[in-house]
């Protein structure tokens, strides 16, 4: 019903106080031809998920892989690392904000120790949406360092062994042993992130208000925006619509995702509740 | 210049003698608005004034800034001064907004009341009004502090409990300030300041690139 409604509300320009009017697809024609904002949003939310996807999947399974050795306390790092993914996102970009404040936040007073000049890290072009991203990679890699670990945990030692006594070394074994059977747990991850952060909306909101000149407005954020604020109403938000949607696969589709992960490999990617793991994760990162 | 409203740049086209709108729609490409905005952006730019800004959403970095003694000057208002008197660790005092021109000429604004035309209750909804306007309301709020009350017998109450010093400026201000006209789309044109003008003041956009697009996206 919601997803009928606002596809049918997409037809029509509906300032909040006012009556709706049916405008047929001026708003799909304004939202790709005349909107530059658009453009740049498009553009944003395609810059985010093209850096923080392979930044999350390489830290989280860079960490895991760490991890899954003989590391003291890795069971205390496995807690630190999750703490972020279970503390509410407002939170955890609120204080990222007081990290990034010129001159007295924590970077540019770490920096000033060694006396490097820091860079406007929430109001220059150039580092408010790597900055925005790096707090996400943050806040989100715990997740799939989880379902990593989980992965790891199921590949049989003797195949590791038998690898040594072939002359593997460890990376030769990384990239012949670990990674091809992680392959169901890599590609359940890389499904999961790839979804939430097309629906990053958070971490903009909180730490850059989509500044400084609309470089890091989203899709998610511009959505809100164009809906919530009375902007002309029911105007561009409908490619934010179509891709939103096609995105949003429904709970029952994420568990038919984590069957077919289950089936994909020679044994269980050990990945049970995909769909309520996966809303978790989107109420996480968005 | 720690917070970038367009509060912060409006009583500057104001005083040079420019208006902000044109038969009640968003004027932002004037010329008059573009030099009193290039002027109040060179303020950072060129002479220094003030530090490059991070983007945030915080419409209280001005006060947090000003509060934690990194900026020496602050726009606001009367609503204000009851948390600064409670909160700020050092004395401060008010003066009429600075003027590039002849004249100092600042926004007067408060609370909007309006009864929806699709409201069941009109004649409830006004006599409710009626009641929140009234003297006795004014006189209550302004005893507290806490608003500046528009009609001036009630104003006394407010200038015993903020301050008697603070009568002489807010009274300059008064004979020159004009109402605060805004557009159907206002909340939208802040927000697209406050996104664009910190891209103006820190010299990543020109002035005039970045009203022109406060004009394009919420121009109405």
């Amino acid at each position: 019903m919601p997803i009928g409604a606002s596809l049918a509300l997409s037809f029509f320009a509906w300032p909040l106080t006012s009556s709706p009017t049916f405008v047929g697809a001026d708003n799909y024609v304004t939202l790709l031809t005349r909107d530059r904002v658009f453009h740049q949003v498009l553009f944003n939310t395609l810059y985010c998920v093209f850096v923080y996807v392979p930044l999350n999947l390489v830290v989280s399974l860079g960490l895991a892989v760490w991890l899954s050795g003989r590391v003291r306390g890795a069971n205390l790092f496995r807690v630190l690392f999750f703490l972020p993914v279970v503390t509410p996102m407002v939170a955890n970009a609120l204080v990222w904000s007081l990290m990034y404040q010129p001159r007295e936040g924590l970077f540019d007073w770490l920096l000033a120790a060694v006396h490097l000049p820091g860079p406007n890290w929430l109001g220059s072009f150039e580092w408010a949406m790597p900055s925005v991203i790096a707090m996400s990679v943050w806040a989100g890699f715990g997740y799939n360092l989880m379902v990593f670990a989980a992965g790891l945990r199921a590949i049989p030692r003797d195949l590791y062994d038998a690898a040594a006594v072939d002359g593997a070394g460890r990376w030769q074994q990384f990239w012949r042993v670990t990674l091809p059977l992680l392959t169901p747990s890599l590609f359940f991850a890389l499904v999961l992130t790839l979804i939430s952060s097309f629906q990053v909306f958070t971490q903009p909101y909180v730490l850059t208000g989509g500044g400084p000149a609309d470089r890091t407005t989203t899709l998610a954020a511009d959505h809100r925006e164009l809906t919530g604020a009375g902007h002309g109403a029911a105007r561009p938000e409908h490619v934010p619509w179509a891709v939103q949607h096609r995105m949003e696969l429904p709970d029952g589709g994420l568990h038919d995702l984590d069957a077919a992960v289950r089936g994909a490999g020679d044994r269980p990617a050990a990945l049970p509740g995909a769909g309520h793991r996966a809303d978790r994760l989107r109420r996480t990162l968005t | 210049m720690a917070w970038t409203g367009p509060e912060q740049f409006l009583p500057f086209v104001l005083s040079s003698g420019g208006s902000y709108l044109k038969n009640g729609k968003l004027d932002f490409t004037n010329p008059t608005v573009q030099k009193a905005f290039g002027d109040y952006v060179a303020l950072a730019t060129k002479e220094r004034v003030a530090p490059p800004l991070p983007a945030t959403p915080n419409s209280t970095y001005a006060q947090e800034q000003w509060m934690a003694g990194n900026a020496a000057m602050l726009v606001s208002g009367p609503w204000s001064v009851i948390n600064f008197k409670a909160n700020a660790k050092f004395r401060f005092g008010i003066v009429p907004f600075p003027r590039p021109a002849d004249k100092s000429i600042t926004l007067s604004a408060g609370s909007g009341f309006g009864i929806s035309n699709t409201c069941q209750h009109p004649d409830e909804a006004w006599k409710a009004l009626t009641v929140m306007t009234g003297p006795e309301a004014e006189k209550f709020l302004a005893s507290a502090g806490r608003a500046f009350a528009a009609r001036t017998a009630a104003q006394q109450y407010w200038y015993q409990v903020a301050g008697p010093d603070l009568q002489t400026p807010l009274q300059v201000a008064l004979k020159t300030a004009v109402p605060y006209q805004t557009t159907p789309q206002w909340q939208q044109v802040s927000t697209v300041v406050q996104r664009y003008m910190v891209a103006a003041i820190n010299g990543q956009m020109s002035p005039s690139d970045a009203l022109d697009q406060v004009q394009s996206q919420a121009g109405g």
